[in-house]
């Protein structure tokens, strides 16, 4: 197991190379620049230009550019951001925990709520259950996340003042202890549910697409015929097989989630990493952009070997060869 | 006969509704079958004849969309009432199965010792110790080598001839009163077939725990069971004792089954049944074996013959018993119009 691991950490390193060099090409391919606003406002502009320009090195060569840059990210230097002149490791570093919170409540929102949904709609196919549960899949995977956001705020931010209608805290008073926790709360509750809704749409389908295949199998019928309780056969031998293949995608929505933040990060006003990625978007602020793109791809790579590691946990059939 | 026998199958119909959505195909067409205490009933029919879906009736296992009727009772009382919940609260503890594929029987994920320990922990209240253990003596029992270390293992881990002793153990875990086999060793090979067999029976020996053995091979029925019921098309065409089944056949179809039994030392050939079986969705009002029946005459074709007794605690459903026990053959230019 460990050979393993240690041989698909070293199979990753090309893989990160590879999606490295592709984000840094087509970041360089898109319209405008860093500097493109500063461009031709006028000669006094000019000389102030070249000077940034030469300043971030922004007339090397692109593969000089990119192998300052690459050699920064392995050396745990990833560069200065052109709009803040902060480093960009701090940058991110401040705002991912925010991102994180956000992500991983959703995360476990999402399962909670996808697996006994999935699990009581094969257990009743063809019920209403089944039925309204699945319509109501389809309709959480295909609803806009931005649409649901600002739905939500209409109706219980705007409408019915329940709730508070963006950031992380309250900026008017000063919470502590106790009163600070359900304040948090109060700001999660809305970005989490618009995080979580397709990514429980999708596992809930996921879940009773695997039940409904696991109930047919023959020692469904054995732990049956056994006279064991409908709930230990359902949970403790269906469920158990049925999780197999529905982990790859639950573990697989992990960057979704992360990259679903860029949306509900601008619509909820939270300093989080997808508003960041989108005020640095906004003024193409490469080494930004590129940090965080690159942690998104890092965590693909990680979900999807977490991925192998719980399936190897759940299914002793297979074992990973070293 | 016994008095109060202990399981008691009457008028079973098993139905399933038509793909086409029109109507229900009968896959068990009103049998009725008897079981004494330590009894090895035999049912004996091909594939489709409704044999494995009795069996799974009498464990309340049919799938989802099937519908019962009629009446199995054990110990006098109706398993079919109160929707399955009688048949729930005592199979596993009083009325057992083994199943036809062990390859796919047993929880792929789930230790063996894990789901033999579950079982018994769960009908006898017994401690995990004391249910390992247990679990231990069953596979010994069965024939497992190195039992006690081989309860980790996963069934991947076992060969097909020992999965099928693996759910024989968890068939036997809680000493069922009753036996259910459905096929188990149609998917092994020969030589093991014979060892699981010769298992059972030494089994049924000490516990005296009555089976219903369901096969399509009458010789395996031949060594191990006391009484037979060969089923066609849903329905118990002939049942008899194994000794007067083999002594006078008297439906053709059992006839047309002990002729495609190979025997040891004979050279001459054998002889299959023509055609085969009908679509359940299909049968006619006549006997389901007319068309392939080299004895039906017209009133085969109309009227279903039902079971009749013909002496000795044999019953056939054949208007042409008599003619087929003496063995006269009907020539086909009589009858036909």
């Amino acid at each position: 197991m460990t050979t393993f691991l240690v041989k698909r950490g070293l199979q990753a390193i090309p893989l990160l190379i590879g999606i490295s060099l592709l984000l840094f090409a087509m970041l360089q391919m898109t319209p405008g620049g860093p500097l493109a606003s500063s461009e031709g406002t006028g000669a006094q502009n000019a000389a102030r230009v070249e000077q940034i320009r030469e300043h971030y090195g922004l007339d090397d060569p692109l593969p000089v550019q990119y192998f300052n840059w690459a050699g920064g990210v392995a050396t745990g230097d990833w560069g200065t951001s052109f709009n803040t002149g902060r480093p960009v490791l701090t940058m991110i570093w401040e705002r991912l925990p925010n991102t994180l919170l956000l992500t991983g409540a959703a995360f476990l929102l999402a399962i909670a709520i996808a697996v006994p949904i999935g699990v009581l709609a094969a257990r009743k196919q063809y019920s209403w259950f089944d039925y309204v549960s699945s319509g109501l899949s389809f309709v959480g995977v295909a609803m806009p996340s931005f649409w649901l956001a600002l739905m939500l705020l209409f109706v219980f931010s705007y409408s019915l003042g329940w709730l508070p209608s963006g950031g992380l805290e309250d900026l008017r008073a000063d919470h502590e202890g106790f009163s600070a926790v359900i304040d948090r709360v109060r700001h999660m509750i809305l970005p989490v549910i618009v995080l979580a809704a397709v990514s429980t749409a999708q596992l809930a389908r996921y879940v009773r697409g695997a039940m409904l295949d696991v109930l047919q199998q023959d020692y469904v019928r054995t732990a049956r015929g056994s006279g064991l309780r409908e709930r230990t056969v359902i949970v403790g031998h269906a469920l158990r097989n049925a999780a197999i293949p529905v982990v790859t995608v639950a573990v697989l929505t992990i960057p979704e989630l992360f990259l679903g933040s860029v949306v509900m990060e601008t619509i909820f006003a939270i300093p989080g990493i997808g508003r960041l990625f989108v005020e640095s978007a906004n003024l193409r602020d490469y080494p930004v952009l590129l940090g965080i793109l690159m942690i998104g791809a890092a965590l693909v790579v990680v979900a999807n070997l977490v991925a192998d590691i719980v399936y190897s946990l759940l299914d002793p059939r297979i074992r990973y060869a070293s | 006969m016994s008095p109060e026998p202990l399981l008691a199958v009457e008028d079973l119909v098993v139905e399933f509704p038509a793909p086409d959505g029109g109507g229900a195909v009968r896959v068990v067409d009103e049998i009725s079958l008897t079981l004494a205490p330590g009894e090895a009933l035999g049912v004996v029919g091909e594939s489709g004849s409704g044999k494995s879906m009795t069996a799974f009736a009498l464990m309340g296992l049919l799938p989802a969309q099937s519908r019962t009727a009629g009446s199995i009772r054990y110990r006098g009382e109706e398993l079919l009432a109160d929707d399955g919940a009688r048949i729930a609260a005592i199979r596993g503890r009083e009325v057992a199965m083994v199943y036809q594929d062990p390859m796919t029987s047993l929880n792929p994920v789930l230790s063996v010792g894990h789901q033999l320990t579950q079982v018994i922990r769960h009908h006898r209240g017994l401690g995990k110790a004391a249910a390992r253990e247990r679990a231990v003596e069953l596979l010994r029992a069965v024939g497992i080598p190195g039992a006690a270390a081989r309860l980790r293992d996963h069934p991947h881990q076992f060969s097909g001839g020992q999965r099928q002793r693996i759910v024989i153990a968890l068939a036997l875990s809680c000493d069922p009163k009753v036996l259910v086999a459905d096929e188990p060793t149609t998917a092994l090979d020969v030589t093991v077939q014979a060892e699981i067999l010769a298992l059972v029976a030494r089994l049924r020996e000490q516990s005296r725990m009555a089976t219903v053995w369901i096969t399509h091979d009458l010789g395996v029925v031949g060594g191990f069971a006391d009484r037979v019921a060969v089923m066609y098309s849903g329905r118990v065409v002939e049942q008899a004792t194994v000794a007067e089944l083999f002594r006078a056949p008297s439906h053709p179809y059992t006839i047309g089954l002990l002729n495609s039994l190979p025997r040891a030392g004979d050279r001459t050939r054998l002889t299959p049944i023509p055609g085969s079986p009908p679509d359940p969705a299909q049968r006619g009002d006549g006997c389901a074996f007319a068309p392939r029946c080299a004895w039906a005459v017209d009133a085969c074709r109309v009227h279903r013959p039902q079971l009749e007794p013909v002496g000795g605690g044999h019953e056939v459903a054949c208007h042409r018993w008599r003619e087929v026990r003496g063995g006269i053959e009907h020539e086909a230019v009589t009858h036909h119009g």
